[in-house]
């Protein structure tokens, strides 16, 4: 797999957990959907959604800055350094 | 007279609220109840703000948060002095939430959400070691 399909991959999840969350379907969901005004969320969906993908991926956000983003770009944008840290360190 | 109907039984958590009980039924299961019982559903739209302030995003999450955290922690089977004391946060604190008075911050409602979470998966874990039993 390319480096460009698993980013598409990682995106098609986050998308599709993000709406999961609150009963919103895969298809409306996109990079550029935001939390609060798009999908209605309140600070407990965002919370449980963190952790969903927390343990889908294997890695843990840091509060203070995942409590700040506000979209699910943001969210994938977070996500895919750690990701490249978790997949250098394994290779260690 | 007419054939009996049959009786169906729903699900619903209850909330405590200024005192008094509160069942809480899903608007569809409530009209589907009143189709049944021939009672007209009327849904009650709420009073809009005093002083013409429209909500915002965070006074509406206040609201909507506090009775999603007691329905939680109930389902968790827990008290607000027990769930306090496993998630480390002061019972001041999760009382003011559960009353929609405040929203905590990310890190205290992580801490809410994991504690809910380990109390739900022993209940499970507790539920399935019972029929289990034979």
């Amino acid at each position: 797999m390319t480096a460009k399909q698993d980013r598409d991959h990682i995106i098609d999840r986050i998308c599709f957990l993000a709406g999961d969350q609150v009963g919103v379907e895969r298809e409306q969901v996109s990079l550029e959907t935001r939390f609060e005004a798009d999908l209605e969320y309140d600070s407990l969906d965002k919370v449980e959604f963190t952790m969903t993908v927390e343990d889908e991926f294997d890695i843990d956000f840091p509060d203070e800055a995942i409590a700040d983003v506000a979209s699910i770009g943001q969210v994938v944008d977070l996500l895919m350094p750690l990701l490249e840290h978790q997949e250098t360190v394994s290779a260690q | 007279m007419g054939a009996k109907q049959k009786p169906v039984s729903i699900e619903c958590q209850s909330i405590v609220l200024s005192g008094k009980r509160y069942a809480v039924v899903e608007e569809d299961t409530l009209r589907a109840i009143c189709d049944r019982a021939c009672v007209r559903f009327n849904v009650d739209t709420p009073p809009p703000p005093p002083c013409d302030v429209i909500p915002s995003a965070d006074m509406l999450d206040e609201r909507r948060l506090g009775p999603r955290i007691v329905l939680r922690r109930r389902r968790a089977g827990m008290t607000q002095i027990e769930l306090a004391r496993r998630a480390g946060v002061r019972v001041e604190t999760l009382n003011r939430v559960e009353k929609g008075r405040t929203i905590p911050d990310f890190a205290t409602m992580r801490k809410l959400v994991v504690a809910m979470n380990q109390a739900e998966a022993t209940i499970r874990e507790e539920t399935v070691a019972v029929e289990r039993i034979p």
